[in-house]
């Protein structure tokens, strides 16, 4: 067993830790006092690569698969949740969703712009009546000779106000149900009928912009069918297993960069005559944090080896999601604690990343979800059959 | 034109801790790195490439872990390297580094312009283009913080000489030129040259022995006597009292260590 990164990933890593520190960190309190994404910082990501991570060299990738996808999230993760979640719409399920379930023709015609930032991406499947129960969705597709005609709205879409390309899931058939009966559409910025509805004021992750996306009777070419017809469910639950994994790796690097502050801030802070990192109940709290992010690391790199050894994952990605946003909330959750009053300030970090962290746990499927993803999982073997 | 760049593996002075008890380097935790500087230097040759085409080469000379500084520069840009590796490099001192260096830039002939980083991250010293120069018999130029292409074959440096002070040089080639950190910020690798760069056939190892370097040519001319460990943090003073008469002690204390002078106050 060997734990060491490849020697090129290695690299990747140093390379993304100083474009983080350099690029990201800068900007992001301004990004999240104004609540909109740094389109300076969306195209210095795309001319550096940093937006076609873990997909092939030939569609324009950078080639270093979901590993280098994970060491990424983690170093942007670190230094700003907003930014990581630009990314992780894009890379981790816009453009997966055309990479796994996309045709040779459709990769080659819109993998290159996506992987270079020219063109950014999005993943429609939520809507009013559809999260958790995503395969209760209404939007519905219609075939008008080589074309399908699509109506329908998608809520909480990140990336929805910046996207040129966008994921949509619709009903083809409400006759066959989910499997068969919906389908993923590839659906352009420009064509009559998509519009931008309701831009949502968040808690946290306010660099990033998500909204309400408007189908009404968006005419779509047939060569913009994503797969096949009635392919769109399982291409989409696809897509959302390594979506997770790189939300876990996110969480992974906001863990760990509070785990930091704290240690700082406790060894700088002087109470009673000594740094308060000399107390036990704070070093009680840091000893659980590294713990529990030694053990998050493992859970994550060990699962971005198995998608990239082509394994099974989904039991393992859904718990990397799971995980990682619960440990990602306790660690920052005690670094407040640690700060004390001066956590609660918006002049701190910690403060952006409490309220960042909070949607980790509900966002790319509740952890009560991902519970539920775990437990069929587990439980298959036995012949108990988990239902949501 | 066929660009060389110097590129050496250091220790990250950030990770680099002093062991007092022992006076030495603690190097455990220790993180190498590409000299910073050297960065600057494959910068200013990849510009130089991108406006009058050609070739550049990345050269460096240590042990085998110096392969990834290689591998940096080509994931940067580089077209390829060139590691001069052995045990006995690893610790060589400056003019043996140059020697070596001066051979395999002979074993990259034909070659018309090579580029240093201006000093060496963990010791501030910056004399390998001098040495490497004299060694070629080659002109040199320093501190250089812009470089192009000329019109008549040659190139022409801005040189550092005081603060926004430059010096405009033309350079007949070949030459050296030692290029300053500060001016155009090295690039980031793009992550696909990352994945790429461990590829075959990009990078060559050879021993100071295949380029007919003697163990008198690499004999170190410089020996280590010690070090001089900086002295020690003291506690700060407290001035206690009342306001009035703690700011007048403060006052006399800073005029007495000739912080401020008697007039400011």
């Amino acid at each position: 067993m060997d734990f060491t990164l490849p020697k090129p990933h290695q690299l990747f890593r140093k390379m993304v830790q100083e474009f983080a520190a350099q690029e990201v960190l800068p900007r992001a309190r301004q990004m999240d006092r104004q609540g909109w994404p740094d389109m300076e910082l969306v195209r210095k990501l795309g001319e550096n690569g940093l937006l076609g991570v873990p997909f092939a060299q030939e569609y324009g990738g950078a080639g270093l698969g979901e590993l280098g996808y994970c060491l990424l999230m983690e170093a942007i993760g670190a230094v700003c949740t907003s930014t990581a979640t630009i990314i992780g719409a894009h890379i981790g399920i816009g453009v997966m969703a055309i990479y796994l379930g996309g045709n040779e023709e459709q990769k080659r015609r819109f993998l290159p712009d996506l992987c270079a930032g020219r063109k950014i991406a999005a993943f429609c499947l939520t809507e009013p009546n559809a999260g958790s129960d995503a395969a209760s969705i209404k939007t519905r597709a219609v075939r008008d000779g080589n074309r399908w005609i699509i109506s329908g709205s998608k809520i909480y879409i990140t990336n929805g106000p910046i996207a040129d390309v966008m994921t949509v899931l619709a009903v083809t058939d409400p006759t066959l149900g989910a499997r068969g009966g919906v389908t993923a559409f590839i659906v352009e910025k420009g064509m009559p009928g998509l519009s931008v509805g309701t831009i949502e004021h968040k808690l946290g992750i306010r660099g990033s912009a998500t909204s309400e996306i408007i189908l009404d009777e968006v005419a779509v070419p047939a060569a913009n069918v994503l797969g096949q017809v009635g392919a769109g469910f399982i291409t989409f639950m696809q897509t959302l297993d390594t979506g997770r994994l790189g939300l876990g790796a996110a969480c992974l690097g906001g863990a760990s960069a509070a785990l930091d502050l704290m240690c700082r801030y406790a060894a700088g802070r002087v109470q009673f005559g000594r740094p308060i990192a000399e107390k036990q109940m704070i070093q009680w709290m840091i000893a659980d944090t590294a713990t529990e992010i030694e053990a998050l690391r493992s859970l994550v790199y060990r699962t971005a080896w198995m998608v990239d050894t082509h394994q099974p994952y989904t039991r393992e990605a859904a718990m990397c999601k799971l995980y990682g946003s619960e440990v990602a909330s306790r660690a920052i959750n005690r670094a407040v604690q640690v700060y004390g009053g001066l956590g609660y300030s918006r002049d701190f970090t910690v403060e952006r990343m409490w309220r960042d962290a909070r949607i980790a746990e509900i966002f790319e499927g509740t952890n009560e979800i991902q519970r539920i993803v775990i437990a069929e999982q587990v439980m298959r073997p036995y012949g108990v059959r988990v239902r949501p | 034109m066929r660009i060389v760049v110097c590129v050496k593996q250091t220790y990250d002075p950030a990770t680099v801790k002093i062991s007092r008890s022992r006076e030495e380097f603690d190097l455990r935790g220790a993180v190498k790195i590409t000299n910073p500087a050297d960065r600057y230097a494959l910068e200013a040759a990849l510009r130089l490439r991108e406006a009058a085409g050609g070739e550049v080469i990345a050269l460096t000379v240590g042990d085998a872990d110096a392969e990834d500084v290689g591998r940096e520069a080509i994931a940067m840009g580089a077209d390829r390297a060139l590691l001069i590796a052995g045990p006995e490099l690893a610790s060589a001192t400056g003019r043996a580094v140059a020697r070596a260096l001066a051979a395999g830039i002979g074993h990259l002939a034909p070659v018309d312009l090579v580029l240093t980083g201006q000093v060496a991250a963990v010791d501030g010293a910056g004399g390998l283009a001098p040495r490497l120069a004299a060694a070629l018999g080659w002109p040199v130029a320093l501190d250089v913080v812009s470089l192009a292409a000329a019109a008549d074959g040659g190139i022409v440096a801005t040189a550092a000489v005081g603060p926004g002070v430059g010096e405009v040089i033309s350079l007949a080639l070949p030459a050296v030129v030692a290029i300053a950190a500060g001016i155009e910020r090295p690039r980031y690798p793009q992550p696909a040259r990352i994945a790429n760069a461990w590829a075959p056939g990009l990078l060559a190892t050879c021993t100071a022995q295949d380029l007919g370097l003697t163990a008198e040519d690499l004999a170190p001319d410089v020996e280590v006597g010690g070090l001089v460990l900086p002295p020690e943090r003291t506690r700060g003073q407290v001035i206690a009292g009342p306001l009035a008469t703690a700011a007048e002690e403060l006052l006399a204390a800073l005029k007495a260590q000739r912080l401020i002078s008697a007039a400011a106050a």
